[in-house]
């Protein structure tokens, strides 16, 4: 009798442990579940965001940059939205060719390298794609275009 | 004795099930564990045709043409400005490797690149070409003038470096 009970207790012992890891391994699981899914939802977001009327092109994939450069002014107006979508930083870098490494507004456009879109100051994970930055220019009266290789830059909060 | 010798016997049984049970949910385990995510390819993938898109809309210095009608010309033979278009081709690309690839943000860790046309007139790499890899291609579409259709493809090389 006393030796089944034993049994029993140490079966009862044994399986609690394996529920036990059983139930760390899961929530582990879940968590980077929740991480691959926000991760997803971010690069997802990339091509969104690229094809926002607020910055694409008329024609074709691609950032419009004089677009860009009026809802800098208009960017404070979106801050709700992007902090309703999780998004901590949005930035565009011209990649190539080089150009002065400094912050593009209306007096150092267009040789300028980085437009911040939106920056929360929040800790993020970042995720990029690379896209043409475009901007019409008036060349002996004509309207020519220009595109740069530039990258889309775009974080998502880390939850704490 | 032998009263003894079958209740032994069914203790035993007993252990030999607990054991099967443990591997099984061992077993169980495993797989879940050793289930990997493909999602990040995807990923990548994504990022290596936005890429090879953005090169050939780039606009060049050469007449302020598109990259993808540069490639056209050096395909025809033709000239951009005094040089032939294949070599500014070529030197483009290589530039704009050196400051893509490698420079990502997120996948810093691109081993190297293989770009070259159906009749490779143009075939440019650069870096090591081992690893895994991502394919994209890109059609330049026909104009007035020059019906023909041209695919360029672009191979890109990751992984963790053999050297390293």
């Amino acid at each position: 009798m006393q030796e089944m009970i034993f049994f029993l207790v140490a079966i009862v012992l044994l399986f609690s442990l394996i529920l036990l890891f059983f139930t760390v391994f899961q929530s582990a699981k879940i968590k980077q579940m929740a991480t691959e899914i926000r991760r997803e939802k971010t690069i997802a977001m990339l091509e969104s965001i690229a094809n926002m009327p607020e910055f694409s092109c008329r024609q074709g994939f691609c950032i419009d940059e004089q677009k860009v450069l009026a809802f800098l002014d208009k960017s404070k107006e979106y801050e709700d939205f992007w902090k309703k979508l999780k998004i901590a930083l949005i930035k565009i870098e011209r990649v190539y060719p080089s150009v002065n490494n400094v912050d593009c507004n209306k007096q150092s456009f267009p040789n300028c390298k980085r437009y911040i879109v939106y920056d929360s100051r929040k800790n993020y994970e970042a995720y990029a794609t690379y896209l043409p930055l475009c901007y019409i220019y008036n060349e002996g009266g004509f309207a020519m275009e220009k595109c740069d290789i530039a990258e889309l830059i775009v974080g998502f909060e880390i939850p704490e | 004795m032998e009263r003894k010798s079958k209740k032994a016997q069914q203790e035993m049984i007993g252990f030999v099930v607990i054991i099967l049970l443990i591997v099984i949910v061992g077993i169980i385990f495993l797989s879940f564990s050793l289930h990997r995510s493909k999602r990040s390819i995807a990923y990548e993938y994504q990022e290596v045709n936005d890429l090879l898109y953005a090169m050939m809309q780039y606009t060049t210095n050469c007449n302020y043409k598109k990259m993808q009608e540069v490639i056209r010309d050096c395909i025809n033979g033709e000239k951009c400005k005094d040089k032939d278009a294949c070599k500014y081709v070529r030197e483009e690309l290589e530039n704009i490797f050196n400051k893509t690839i490698g420079k990502s943000v997120t996948y810093g860790w691109f081993n190297g690149y293989h770009f070259y046309d159906e009749s490779k007139n143009l075939n440019i790499s650069g870096g090591l070409l081992e690893g895994n890899v991502v394919v994209a291609h890109y059609y330049i579409p026909p104009t007035i003038g020059k019906p023909e259709q041209i695919n360029v493809t672009l191979l890109l090389y990751f992984g963790r470096r053999a050297r390293d």
